[in-house]
């Protein structure tokens, strides 16, 4: 037998709590993951790609906000300037002269555009008419760009996950491969600890990916010219950062869980691309094609014929007449032209009164189909973290569906008021000599200008549609990534 | 210290360890011996709670709990090749397994560990990618010594490594015995066995079939007990 030469003192582990060591040992795990990936090449260069394409999708949206916000200012300046001064017409002839408003855009909307490229960022108000809106900087864009929309919000919820995998997929596989786990288990290693702190890092890496596109929006928010639309800005900022967190988080977990319960790295990835390909792909495709199919929407060319086609017949024929008689009885006058207020000014009212009501019957129609649009595409964010995480993030920058909803209707409102106004001051001042009132800038100017401003988020219609799914997925996931390091800690080595 | 009673653990039709019973005491180094299918890693699986015996009784350093919590809060165990994390350095490495045990180590605390355990300084701050398999071996053992365990457990420890490494690692082993460790070494490799064990015994397809005091018998004669066994068991 061999001499002992070299005496050795074994010396047991202090006991520490439970939860020291478990901090201790995360701490550990984060420590040594970061070194391990500081020093991997192909560490650097997901990073770099994907920190490339952030800062482009961060350059583009901040120099399309910025862009946009100086154009949309001096377009609502001048519209205000060319309003006030157009000089003095009749009343009516100026609610046919129109004018334009213009949608206000936020610099959340530059990290999540939503639909802004689609629906239009402009109407002209005008009378009898609820004009669609114009402008839709997709239609001007070329074809190339059509094909890949590069955005903050499209980086995180699409490409951060995608990286996440590539960084991610060995997590607890490769320690199956390199025959670490007996090790880990004969050492009671906190396998949690060490998936936790793993899991932390690949979130950070990800929105190490999607720093440049914030901070170059961040950048032009700063210098921007427009005041935000929201009232509950901050607020909209937290949820934004916590929903995204919390989808990060999902992926994080769910990359945990794949990876502890696959035999080899590459069964891991492959597994895991096909996931993040079904959940950031299939399933919010999937959701928007069942959505159009549960609640069709009819096209804009049947819609305005609907709409034209029900402007055209008045509900009731004889309640001009009515009306007008009933206006001379209460005046005492034989004939309009005897009449102290203006018969037409009650008449323009009378059919903008008919065309509001249309209005609201079809747009109102209009919108419920959108409505119930939204809301199935939202259970599918059941499924998919994306669907739910994609809800909640345009619904925070003002950019979905419902937002512009509810900009449609400030602008109606908006129309209303100036016909009402236009309408009430031709009614005042009846023809004199056969001479028409003419309207003047005071009048003009007695229309308060269009302003704005996004209603507060609905809490409870966000924890119903998008929060709550976010949540109960992070949750399964969480779910799947324990019982995944159970089968680590108790399952098969292989 | 290592107290196997009445061991079997079957796989469907096959019975790999059949009625083991099996005793190291403290300080003792007892080896394993046996073709390849004997049983041994299943032995070494069952003692460290990875597999699930089928009956018998273990206990490690005396311990009631099952195998699974014993190992963990006892045992220390050192494969065939060594695990290690490629982009850590050796310090890297045994400060990682430390913070996972719960301790917060000095690098000169690790440093000391290292050396005493044989590691060339100049490697200390390498990356282990570049390590040989002696030297991973090192690393392993300065792992088992930052938990303290009173029970080591290794399988075929020295396959692979060249003679001054093999040496080296025995010395070390002999050390941490000495120390007062229970060490259960499974292994091919008969002269090592005879240069560092006390006892031996021959698992042949699940059967503890003989066992040696390696102080009365010398290389050659282990060498011809293990064929003459096999050849009556074949």
């Amino acid at each position: 037998m061999l001499a002992n030469s070299n005496a050795i003192i074994l010396t047991p582990s202090p006991s520490v709590s439970d939860t020291a060591r478990w901090w201790r040992a995360f701490h550990g795990a984060w420590q040594a993951d970061w070194r391990e990936r500081r020093r991997d090449w192909r560490v650097w260069l997901v990073l770099g790609l994907g920190m490339l394409l952030a800062l482009c999708a961060g350059l583009q949206s901040a120099l399309h906000l910025q862009s946009t916000q100086q154009a949309r200012a001096v377009a609502a300046q001048a519209e205000s300037e060319r309003w006030a001064h157009q000089g003095e017409k009749n009343p009516h002839t100026a609610a046919h002269y129109g004018v334009y408003v213009f949608k206000p855009l936020s610099t959340l909307a530059a990290l999540d555009p939503g639909v802004e490229k689609y629906v239009g960022s402009s109407v002209w108000l005008e009378a009898h008419k609820q004009n669609e809106f114009v402008h839709r900087p997709a239609l001007d864009e070329p074809g190339a760009s059509r094909q890949l929309q590069l955005t903050p919000a499209l980086l995180l919820q699409v490409l951060a996950p995608i990286a996440m995998v590539f960084l991610g997929f060995g997590l607890f596989a490769a320690e199956r491969e390199r025959g670490m786990l007996p090790t880990l288990r004969v050492n009671a290693a906190p396998l949690g600890a060490l998936g936790a702190a793993r899991a932390v890092v690949l979130i950070c890496l990800a929105l190490a990916i999607a720093l440049p596109a914030c901070l170059a929006v961040v950048l032009v928010h700063r210098h921007g010219i427009a005041a935000q639309p929201f009232a509950d800005a901050g607020a909209r900022l937290v949820l934004l950062v916590l929903g995204y967190v919390l989808y990060l988080g999902t992926w994080a977990s769910l990359i945990a869980a794949v990876s502890a319960w696959s035999p080899t790295s590459r069964a891991s990835l492959g597994a895991l691309i096909g996931i993040w390909a079904l959940l950031t792909l299939v399933v919010p495709r999937a959701a928007v094609e069942l959505a159009q199919h549960a609640a069709p929407l009819p096209t804009m060319q049947q819609f305005r014929e609907r709409v034209d086609a029900a402007l055209g017949s008045p509900h009731d024929p004889g309640e001009e007449e009515r009306q007008q008689q009933e206006l001379l009885r209460q005046y005492k006058v034989d004939k309009v032209s005897d009449l102290p207020v203006n018969w037409s000014g009650i008449s323009l009212a009378r059919g903008e009164d008919h065309g509001n009501r249309v209005f609201d019957a079809h747009y109102g129609d209009l919108f419920a189909r959108l409505q119930r649009q939204s809301d199935a595409i939202a259970a599918a964010g059941w499924l998919s973290p994306a669907v739910a995480v994609a809800g909640l993030s345009g619904a925070a920058a003002g950019s979905d569906t419902a937002s512009h909803i509810d900009f449609i209707r400030s602008a109606e409102q908006q129309r209303r008021l100036i016909q009402t106004t236009l309408n009430n001051a031709i009614t005042r001042n009846p023809e004199r000599n056969g001479q028409r009132y003419l309207g003047d800038r005071a009048l003009w100017e007695a229309i308060p200008p269009f302003r704005f401003r996004f209603a507060p988020l609905d809490w409870s219609l966000l924890l119903l549609r998008q929060l709550l799914p976010l949540a109960a997925l992070f949750c399964a996931a969480l779910g799947l990534a324990l019982l995944g390091v159970r089968h680590l800690r108790e399952g098969s080595l292989r | 210290m290592i107290e196997i009673d009445n061991l079997t653990k079957r796989y469907a039709t096959h019975t790999a360890v059949d009625g083991l019973n099996l005793h190291v005491a403290a300080g003792e180094v007892y080896a394993l011996l046996g073709p390849n299918g004997a049983g041994k890693s299943t032995t070494i699986g069952c003692l460290l709670g990875f597999v699930t015996p089928d009956s018998g009784t273990i206990r490690l350093a005396g311990s009631t709990l099952p195998p699974a919590q014993a190992a963990v809060r006892h045992a220390a165990y050192i494969s065939e090749n060594v695990a290690l994390y490629d982009k850590l350095t050796g310090v890297e490495n045994v400060e990682f397994f430390m913070r996972l045990l719960g301790e917060r180590p000095s690098r000169r605390h690790i440093e000391s560990l290292l050396a005493r355990a044989g590691l060339p300084p100049h490697a200390w701050h390498r990356l282990s990618q570049g390590y040989s398999k002696g030297m991973r071996q090192k690393v392993g053992i300065v792992m088992a010594l930052a938990k303290g365990a009173r029970v080591l457990v290794l399988d075929e420890p020295t396959s692979g490594l060249d003679p001054e490494a093999s040496v080296s690692f025995g010395e070390l082993i002999l050390s941490l015995a000495d120390e007062g460790a229970a060490v259960l070494m499974a292994t091919h490799d008969l002269f090592r066995a005879q240069e560092l064990a006390h006892r031996c015994g021959m698992l042949v397809a699940g059967h503890l079939i003989s066992e040696w005091n390696l102080g009365e018998l010398n290389a050659g004669e282990l060498e011809r007990n293990y064929l003459d066994t096999l050849a009556v068991r074949v």
